[in-house]
């Protein structure tokens, strides 16, 4: 799993940001101020960095210069509202891999950052294509191929689908599976609902309810 | 050097209005190019004019002094002549002092002693017919007009008197002395004569040559002036050029100054035209940055979350909707927070009217408790009118107090108070809550500073609040310390003049 470190002050925006990565398999540790931000970038424990430039305490763009002083390569992509040339240029000057500007897409800012950990090389197993049965899926395109036909599936759909598709032949757990797509059991009706929708795609028998216990992915 | 000296201030004013055009309109080059070129042109037809009435007027003049010289030396001159013709007739000849009994002889003595020129002579002569004249060959030839010499023979008398004649060959002006016998015959007429015909058109020539210079000298003036016009008029083209490009392209630029004079002094004036418009422009381009800034976070919120939104998950689209909505209220607040500081600069932003101290103090002591649960106290209530904006200073006030609410704990003291005296008005808030450290107490006022950004706000709140206080002419004092509280006072004058 990738462990990103995400350094924003906007509570908001990083609640979101939490939520939704982590539905792409990304381990996200959020702070909000720069101190705390360059603190753990240092220990070396992440492999991307996300950085706001208009952080409470300084600015993103000294923890940048702060951090390369220290001679670490953690690829880092800066997020900021200010986006004239000047602060792109100013950005990728001082040793930033990549620029988002606000509002960005949540979508382009997930492909980015997939790009800087393939750059670090370690080919991550949560971006293998997996084929079971009819099925195949491609974590890099959120795309599902059932018979040829493409389906597109949303984060949480994937994440299930992958989830499944990864464990075929074994019985994956509701709690597991809650776990796993949601980051919590409470949420338990909605598992009914998005598996409900699976099957329509992959064909009822795709994937098999063990009563009291959960699902199995047959293909 | 009269006209030299109002030229500039001509072009100066001229220059005014050509900056005007160019700096303000964008009026097309050639109209501009047209008018200064009629300036250049209409200050070279003034002074060829001026010139010309000049030259004309001294010409007249002279040609009028010469005239009535010409007839003062003709007249001076043939009264001498007849004078010494005289005296000869007495005295008899200078030589022997024996006196002439011909009358022959007289005449002769009489006109050998006149020095001849070519328009002016003398002549012995009886009946029309000339006996002696000059001896010089460049003489008047007075004894071939005969008409002359029987007109002159006309008018015998023993005064001397200038005549004029005109005859066929000349206009004569001539004296006659007459030679008479015992017998009052006339023997013989000694006249002298000019002609004045010749010398006035001596003079003609004279002039001729004169207007012939002047005309040159005019032409030279004109070349001369039409060079230094536009020397002069040369600053100006390139001001309009200067300011043609800077409204073209960016506001940084100045028009170079050169000299003391009243066009230097333009330039300076456009100049600080241009410091003002630049620096309008910046804070606007700064507003409007800080605005997108502030904007672009809240519309990252909403876009992330609408991506990630699971239109299947009923829970999530619900949750999703109660935060897009509270981020559109926040946006919708910073929207009218923008509004009101890009307004402010105007002089509409507010509408002054007299207000009652202390009515408006106890309207806004009661507005203020119900904003949350504090301590709250009166501390002191003016009396007396002002002028101000009612709805503007509430709006500031209320701003007060809910920084006040919002930076401290529930049930601490909070007081709120007004005064009147030394012709100012004095609106405060004074709050036991968390303070601000001496070295932010200048950056508190400026637009989306925020001291703690885990408290709600776009940090636009003191801004306005410090904007309506300067829109009335007033300022904004600040007293706080961390762990003790602030004391935000809006000090105004008592009467707000007319902005």
């Amino acid at each position: 799993m990738t462990r990103l470190l995400l350094v924003e002050d906007e509570e908001r925006l990083v609640t979101s940001l939490v939520d939704g990565l982590r539905t792409a398999q990304i381990d996200v540790t959020a702070v909000g101020t720069g101190r705390e931000g360059l603190e753990l970038a240092k220990s070396g424990d992440f492999d991307v960095m996300v950085l706001d430039i208009g952080l409470p305490d300084q600015e993103g763009f000294t923890v940048l210069r702060k951090l390369r002083a220290t001679g670490s390569d953690l690829p880092v992509i800066i997020l900021t509202a200010r986006t004239s040339a000047e602060d792109v240029v100013r950005g990728l000057e001082r040793g930033a891999d990549d620029y988002m500007p606000k509002p960005f897409s949540f979508a382009e800012l997930l492909a980015r950052i997939r790009l800087r950990e393939r750059r670090i090389g370690a080919a991550d197993p949560a971006t293998a294509v997996i084929e079971a049965g009819r099925c195949v899926l491609d974590p890099m395109t959120r795309t599902l191929e059932v018979n040829g036909e493409q389906v597109s599936l949303s984060n949480r759909e994937f994440q299930l689908a992958h989830l499944l598709m990864s464990h075929a032949g074994q019985t994956v757990t509701r709690a597991e599976a809650l776990e796993h797509v949601w980051g919590s059991a409470s949420r338990d009706n909605v598992l009914d609902v998005y598996i409900r929708y699976l099957r329509s795609r992959m064909g009822a028998s795709a994937i098999k309810t063990i009563r009291g216990e959960g699902y199995q992915f047959l293909g | 050097m009269g006209t030299r000296r109002t030229a500039p201030r001509a072009i100066a004013w001229e220059a005014t209005e050509g900056v005007d055009i160019a700096g303000v309109s964008t009026l097309s080059s050639r109209t501009s190019a047209l008018r200064r070129t009629s300036v250049r042109a209409r200050v070279l037809g003034y002074l060829i004019a001026l010139s010309a009435v000049a030259v004309a007027v001294s010409g007249v003049v002279a040609y009028g002094l010469e005239l009535r010289s010409i007839d003062q030396d003709i007249a001076g001159d043939l009264t001498l002549r007849a004078q010494s013709f005289l005296k000869l007739a007495q005295e008899g000849d200078p030589s022997t002092r024996l006196p002439y009994t011909d009358a022959r002889a007289l005449l002769y003595a009489g006109v050998s002693q006149v020095i001849a020129s070519p328009t002016e002579s003398a002549v012995g002569h009886a009946n029309g017919v000339a006996l002696f004249v000059p001896k010089y060959p460049e003489r008047l030839p007075l004894e071939e007009d005969k008409a002359f010499l029987l007109a002159a023979e006309a008018h015998p008398t023993d005064q001397i008197v200038v005549r004029s004649v005109r005859t066929e060959e000349a206009l004569y002006h001539y004296v006659s002395v007459p030679i008479f016998d015992g017998n009052n015959n006339l023997l013989g007429t000694f006249t002298v004569a000019a002609d004045r015909g010749a010398l006035v058109s001596n003079l003609n020539r004279t002039f001729a040559l004169y207007l012939l210079a002047g005309a040159v000298a005019l032409v030279l003036t004109g070349a001369v002036a039409w060079v230094t016009v536009g020397r002069l008029l040369k600053p100006i083209t390139l001001l309009d050029e200067t300011a043609r490009d800077i409204s073209e392209s960016d506001l940084s630029r100045r028009i170079p100054i050169v000299g003391h004079d009243d066009l230097a002094r333009l330039s300076h004036t456009v100049n600080a035209m241009l410091d003002r418009l630049e620096n309008a422009f910046a804070t606007q381009r700064q507003l409007l940055d800080d605005a997108g800034h502030e904007l672009r976070t809240p519309l990252a919120v909403m876009r992330t979350n609408l991506e990630l939104l699971e239109p299947r998950d009923s829970e999530q689209v619900a949750s999703t909707q109660y935060l897009l909505l509270d981020e559109v209220a926040m946006m919708s607040r910073l929207v009218d927070d923008l509004v009101i500081l890009a307004k402010a600069d105007r002089p509409e932003f507010v509408q002054h009217e007299v207000l009652d101290l202390g009515e408006f103090t106890d309207a806004a002591f009661s507005r203020a408790r119900a904003l949350g649960d504090r301590e709250w106290t009166l501390d002191s209530r003016g009396e007396g009118k002002f002028e101000g904006d009612g709805q503007r200073l509430t709006q500031a006030w209320m701003q007060l107090v809910a920084n006040a609410v919002k930076f401290s704990e529930p049930g601490s003291p909070v007081a709120v108070g007004s005064s009147l005296g030394d012709g100012r008005v004095r609106l405060w808030v004074k709050d036991a809550g968390r303070g601000i450290p001496p070295d932010e107490h200048a950056r508190v006022i400026e637009r989306f500073h925020r001291l703690n950004p885990d408290v709600e706000g776009a940090g636009l709140g003191l801004p306005i609040v410090a904007a309506i206080t300067s829109a009335h002419e007033g300022h904004l004092e600040l007293e706080s310390a961390p762990g003790v509280g602030s004391l935000f006072t809006m000090v105004l004058p008592m009467r707000g003049s007319a902005r």
